[in-house]
């Protein structure tokens, strides 16, 4: 019995992005798996298999203290899920959550399921406002130090636990 | 509102509004107070609130990127959400427009919230570093060149669309 395919995209965020635990890849992409990411620092995309991708997230979750996605929104249809999804992390360097800089930006991701397992995964990351947060550009206005709220204030998670 | 009716309004937003620039379709699109958070600059990091707030933003965009066009890879939804992934095609500021010289702006995936048929709440994420690191305001590593239009590798190649919208599907615009 295939896993349910919001269960899996639940999977993705909390074992793989927010646990680093990349050896339950196998369990989630296909193998043949196409992804396609704005992700920094990797423009080389699409990359195709799960186990390329593996050192990518084993770098995302290194470079990213405290990495942690929250599910604000999962929609389903058919084989698409779509997750809009929060990150919280530190700047590289900055593990102590007491001290160093929170980071927060925004994604969406696109997923196309085939049997119980993401076969393309379409991630959308707003990397201006993470390059904002972390200093490397400079927001056109506001304080980057502030941190910004989920901003579908009207949205109920519809499914996340 | 059934799904099906949601998507239409989605696609005449796309159709509409962001490549004919008719704002006069968005009261037929948005409630009249729609939430806008979307990550697209040089937007107000704030979200904006109803129509008449949010018509000089797609005035903006339009006037900043000649012959703008999007084109809808993927359309889909549950419940009141729908989900719109799309290219955006057009010219940097400054470049001529030039129908055949159009390329890949930026992606971006927008889920909205709909209420009566109408958007009740965006939320749209753009790749803008793609966006600034052609425009050489970020100087990012660059592997690949602006592609051209219809020749990209902006994925889901493999994703056959779910409700075909007329005009779709090749990448291609027809401006």
């Amino acid at each position: 019995m295939p896993q349910d395919n919001k269960s899996v995209i639940r999977r993705f965020y909390e074992e793989v992005i927010n646990q680093g635990n990349v050896d339950v890849l196998g369990d989630i992409y296909m193998p043949d798996v196409e992804v396609n990411t704005t992700a920094i620092p990797e423009p080389d995309y699409p990359q195709y298999g799960f186990e390329r991708m593996k050192p990518t997230f084993a770098k995302l979750h290194k470079a990213f203290p405290g990495l942690h996605a929250i599910i604000d929104d999962l929609v389903e249809e058919k084989d698409r899920v779509a997750a809009r999804v929060r990150y919280h992390g530190h700047l590289p360097g900055q593990a102590n959550a007491a001290t160093g800089r929170q980071l927060l930006w925004t994604g969406v991701d696109v997923f196309r399921m085939y049997r119980g397992k993401i076969s393309e995964h379409f991630g959308s990351q707003d990397n201006i406002e993470l390059l904002e947060e972390a200093g490397v550009v400079q927001p056109k206005e506001q304080d980057a130090s502030i941190g910004r709220p989920n901003r579908f204030s009207l949205f109920s998670e519809t499914s996340s636990k | 509102m059934s799904l099906q009716q949601n998507k239409a309004a989605i696609r005449r937003f796309y159709a509409e509004v962001i490549n004919k620039g008719n704002l006069d379709a968005m009261a037929d699109v948005f409630n009249y107070d729609a939430e806008m958070n979307t990550t697209a600059i040089p937007e107000d990091p704030e979200p904006e609130y109803g129509i008449d707030r949010l018509k000089p933003a797609f005035i903006k965009m339009r006037e900043a990127f000649p012959g703008l066009q999007a084109t809808i890879e993927d359309l889909f939804g549950e419940g009141d959400r729908v989900v719109a992934r799309a290219n955006f095609y057009g010219h940097l500021p400054g470049e001529p427009n030039t129908p055949g010289g159009k390329h890949l702006l930026w992606t971006s995936v927008d889920v909205f919230r709909m209420h009566k048929g109408k958007v009740a709440e965006q939320f749209g994420s753009q790749d803008n570093v793609h966006l600034l690191r052609d425009n050489g305001v970020v100087p990012l590593k660059v592997t690949k060149p602006i592609t051209a239009m219809g020749s990209t590798t902006t994925g889901f190649s493999t994703f056959a669309p779910q409700n075909p919208a007329k005009g779709r599907g090749t990448g291609r615009s027809n401006s």
